[in-house]
This record gives structure tokens, C-alpha cells and sequence, in this order.
């Protein structure tokens, strides 16, 4: 059970948005998607979800080719970063419609969620703000009950509180009823304590696939006094270095044995997000 | 085609929305002007007769309005293109037969009126063209041939609709710019100077032979406008499916 891609290729005229893509995504796990702007991520979803057609390639979900295929789409629900659900149309209504086409959707369940998200089911769509566009659609996505769920830049626009709830309630989601969620964002730091597999993607191409803890050990964070860590961090590979005060944080790529670390200095893990901007930099 | 039943009854139900109003509109035309002719002291002849005409371009526009919400509407609920195109022909095919019916029964509706005063005339498409016929036929077998024929017409003008939206979805800035100025510039300007100045004006005589023949030519036939509405309506929708399967967000 999973999704399968393999050799996607996809140009939009002189411009290659996605090089020979392959990847799998397995059942029931969170991945983060993560690229720069115009990476190819939307792109990639787009392709899995049909809305768009891959000049060559394919894409298997649970072992049948995706393209034009009912039986495999269904078994997909993709939150765009665009809106597709009609203008006019009230939230009680897109809910109505999303029961009838994915018959799994919980009905209730997403009605809970307005009231904790403050959503009126009798807004229509053009009368929502962007925060809210983004929430109406995460409610549509955490509730709809689907083996495969595709989050493109869900919490755009959300305010921190609305975040922090999205997350909480992805998390308790899936506890509940485990379905794979591919979470496409920018907002690494918030995302990094969700996901449990990162794929980061850089013009075109897979750079990285791997675990978030696989990733992240590739490197450590050491914090203290400056002087404390600029002395220590001599002659390695610094990836970023924060500094408030006297005290320092720097990322750096490399393994460490705690015992060896001087007194004075804490060794933690290495920060994704600045993980992500090193890759993805060059 | 697993979404088939949900995205027929999606796309029924949209077009369901603007029909009750248009119904709507239609009835209380009817019963307003029923009701100035026989309460009112006029002895002018008042005719009522574009009930199909008036459906038909409504029909027509109906199909120009009915590609770029439905499309995304389906992608965002995971319905392949086929599965969208054949729920949306199903829509099509159940809401002119739905509506050549109903206008068959306002119209033999708004002929009672013609009983309470004579000064009010009523009807429909079918006995305006096809006079003859209508009149030679008993009445039951002319409602039911009038009916098949506006199933066929009304069907066509959805079509229209529907394959001209949907090519100007598919159609990049430039050609729509294009096809926007180009058809009708040549179509009313260079078709009628190239038909008089080259051909002698054989080109509109040829056209409107072909008119003739599709309303029924001498024999006033209204099967040759059936099967020209139903050949129109095929051609549509080869060239609609050929657009649309390979047609892609653009929103």
C-alpha cells in the first residue's frame, strides 16, 4: 500500500519543474515535502492528484497507475493552496458534496471542527479570509478519511494559535485513525516535530528522502557561551550560527560523542530548518 | 467511473439551480400576460410563442456556463475527466428532455387561454415552423414529435455552450483574442464580400439551402432538423471530449 512514483518528468515550456522524479510514499506515515519556491512540490501533488499531466512517467497508488483512474484517485484527497470548491458555494454545502464524492468523510467530526476552528458552516467561500480558506479545506483533510491525504501550504495564512491546532488535531487524527498525510510547507521549524519522514526537493530533483531522526543526525547543534562555542566549532563544518547576547548556538554537520564535549556546552539535535537552508542553498 | 453517480448528481443539481429560476420567470411571464389579455379590454391579437426559442438560448448559455467551476469543482474531488465528461452528458441529456416536456405542457398550459379569449394566440416552436404537419397530425402525436424535437434542438444548444466554453478554457490568451475577433469578422465581413465579390453570392445561397433543408425543406420535415440537431450534437461532443481529456488547472 502506497503511492509510487516513477521517472515523473514534467517541463512548463523552457522550465523543468520536476527532473525524473521517483519516490514511494508508505501507508500511514507524515512527510514533509520541503523546497524553496518553485521546487516542484505543488507540481509533484498536482501530478499524483491529476490536475495536471506528467510529460513522461507514472504514478501508482496501492500498485495501479493513477492516470484517469477513478478506483486510484478515490483513494486520494488533496488540500491545493488554491481554491477549487465554487465561490458561491456554503462551507454545510461543500461538506454535503465532499460526503457524496468521498463517502468515508466525516460529516460530523468536520462540524466539531468548525466550532473549534470558529467557522460559520453558512459562510460561502469567496467570504472568507485567507486564514479561514486555508481552515475550511484542513477540516475537509483531516476529516475526510482517505488513505492518502496531500496538504499543500496547509496552515497559510493561519495565525499561531490556529497552527498550533492544526497540528495538534493532524497528530490526534492520526493516532486515531492512521492514513498517510504528505504536509507540502515553508514552515519547517513548525512542522519538523510532526513529520516522521522528510523529502526535500531542489529544482526538479530529490535531494533528500530519508527519516527526519536519519536527517537530523547528520549533525548537531552545540550551544553555550560564545567564546566557549566559537573555540569548539574551529576547524568543523558550521552550517548556521544564531547569537543572543553572550550565548551561541551553532548547527554543525558531523558526528560528536557527548562525554568529549567540554563543560559548559550543551549538545543538542541539529535544527532542521537550517538543515533544509544548507541543502537547499547551493 | 466510481464518482459517476455523485458527479452526475452534482452537475443535475447546477443546473437544476438556474432552471427552477428560469421556469420561474417563464411562468409568471405566462400567467402575466394570460392575464392582462383576458381581464384587460384590448382587442389587438397577442401572441405568445418564443417559450422554446426563449429555452433554447437559455440552454445555450447555461452550456457556456457550465465548464470551469465544474471542472475544478471535480479535480478537487478526485473525478477523472471521463468520469466528469459522460456525468455531464447524462445531465445534459436528462435536462433538455426535462425541459422539452415542460415547455410542452406551458404551452398546451397557455393555449387554455386562447378558450377564455380568442384575441390570445399560442404556439410553440414546432406548429410555427412545421405548420402543416402540425396541423395535419392528431393532437397527442403532435405533442409527442413536437417534444422529440426540441429534446433534439435543445440538446444542441447545450452543446453549443458547452463546446465553445470549453475550447475557450483550453485556448491560451492570444487564441482566444484570436477566435473572439477572427469568427465573427469573418463570418459577417470577408464571408459576405468573398461570397458576392468571388462567387457570385453562391456561398449564402448554399447556406441557405442547407437552412432549408434542416427545417424540414419542402416537405417541412422536422426529422431532417432532428437528425441535424443530433449530427450537430455528436460532432459537439467528439470535439468537447477531445479538448477536455487532456485539459488541466488553470486556476
Amino acid at each position: 500500500m502506497s503511492i509510487e512514483i516513477k521517472n515523473i518528468s514534467k517541463n512548463f515550456g523552457s522550465t523543468c519543474a520536476l527532473d525524473s522524479v521517483s519516490l514511494t510514499f508508505e501507508e500511514n506515515k507524515i512527510y514533509g515535502l520541503l523546497g524553496r519556491n518553485g521546487a516542484g512540490k505543488t507540481t509533484l501533488l498536482n501530478i499524483i492528484t491529476n490536475r495536471i499531466f506528467a510529460d513522461s512517467g507514472e504514478v501508482l497508488v496501492d500498485g495501479i497507475p493513477s492516470k484517469e483512474n477513478d478506483q486510484a484517485l478515490k483513494k486520494i484527497y488533496m488540500m491545493g493552496e488554491k481554491n477549487f470548491y465554487p465561490n458561491n458555494m456554503k462551507i454545510k454545502e461543500i461538506f454535503r458534496w465532499t460526503k457524496e464524492f468521498y463517502p468515508s468523510f466525516d460529516t460530523e467530526y468536520a462540524n466539531k471542527l468548525t466550532e473549534v476552528f470558529e467557522l460559520s458552516l453558512n459562510k460561502n467561500v469567496k467570504s472568507l479570509s485567507t486564514g479561514y480558506n486555508s481552515i475550511f479545506k484542513v477540516i475537509i483533510a483531516l476529516s475526510v478519511n482517505t488513505p492518502y491525504v496531500l496538504c499543500d501550504e496547509p496552515v497559510l495564512g493561519l495565525d499561531a494559535n490556529h497552527r498550533d491546532l492544526f497540528y495538534r488535531l493532524l497528530i490526534e487524527r492520526y493516532s486515531d485513525s492512521p492514513s498517510t498525510f504528505i504536509i507540502s510547507t515553508h514552515l519547517i521549524e513548525e512542522v519538523a516535530n510532526v513529520i516522521e519522514d522528510v523529502i526535500i526537493i531542489k529544482k526538479g530533483k530529490i535531494i533528500k528522502n530519508e527519516s527526519r531522526e536519519e536527517l537530523m543526525s547528520i549533525g548537531y547543534t552545540v550551544s553555550g557561551m560564545s567564546s566557549l562555542v566559537d573555540e569548539f566549532i574551529n576547524g568543523k563544518e558550521v552550517i548556521g550560527i544564531d547569537s543572543i547576547g553572550g550565548l551561541k548556538s551553532a548547527y554543525v554537520i558531523g558526528q560528536i560523542i557527548k562525554e568529549s564535549v567540554p563543560q559548559g556546552l550543551e549538545i543538542t539535535k541539529m535544527d532542521l530548518q537550517k538543515l533544509f537552508i544548507k541543502l537547499t542553498n547551493a | 467511473m466510481m464518482n459517476i453517480k455523485a458527479a452526475t448528481k452534482y452537475q443535475l443539481n447546477e443546473y437544476i439551480k438556474s432552471v427552477r429560476i428560469f421556469y420561474l420567470v417563464v411562468i409568471l411571464v405566462t400567467l402575466f400576460f394570460g392575464g392582462i389579455v383576458n381581464f384587460g379590454d384590448s382587442s389587438n391579437v397577442n401572441m405568445m410563442g418564443g417559450t422554446e426559442m426563449s429555452t433554447a438560448i437559455f440552454l445555450f448559455v447555461l452550456g457556456l456556463n457550465s465548464f470551469k467551476e465544474t471542472f475544478l469543482m471535480m479535480l478537487q474531488n478526485s473525478t477523472t475527466r471521463k468520469t466528469m465528461f459522460v456525468s455531464r452528458l447524462i445531465a445534459v441529456l436528462a435536462t433538455g428532455v426535462s425541459m422539452a416536456i415542460i415547455d410542452r405542457f406551458i404551452i398546451s398550459f397557455a393555449k387554455l387561454f386562447t378558450y377564455v379569449n380568442e384575441n390570445y394566440q399560442v404556439s410553440g416552436m414546432y406548429e410555427m415552423v412545421f405548420q402543416n404537419r402540425a396541423e395535419s397530425l392528431h393532437t397527442v402525436i403532435m405533442n409527442l414529435e413536437a417534444i422529440l424535437i426540441t429534446i433534439g434542438v435543445y440538446i444542441a444548444a447545450i452543446i453549443a455552450g458547452y463546446f465553445i466554453t470549453t475550447a475557450y478554457y483550453r485556448m491560451n490568451k492570444i487564441l482566444k483574442v484570436a477566435v473572439s475577433v477572427g469568427v465573427p469578422v469573418t463570418l459577417f465581413f470577408l464571408l459576405p464580400i468573398i461570397d458576392m465579390s468571388v462567387y457570385d453570392g453562391k456561398i449564402s445561397r448554399a447556406i441557405g439551402k442547407l437552412f432549408a433543408f434542416v427545417f424540414g425543406g419542402e416537405s417541412g420535415n422536422p426529422y431532417n432538423l432532428l437528425i441535424s440537431c443530433l449530427l450537430f450534437s455528436v460532432v459537439g461532443i467528439g470535439l468537447s471530449w477531445l479538448l477536455i481529456r487532456k485539459a488541466v488547472e488553470k486556476n
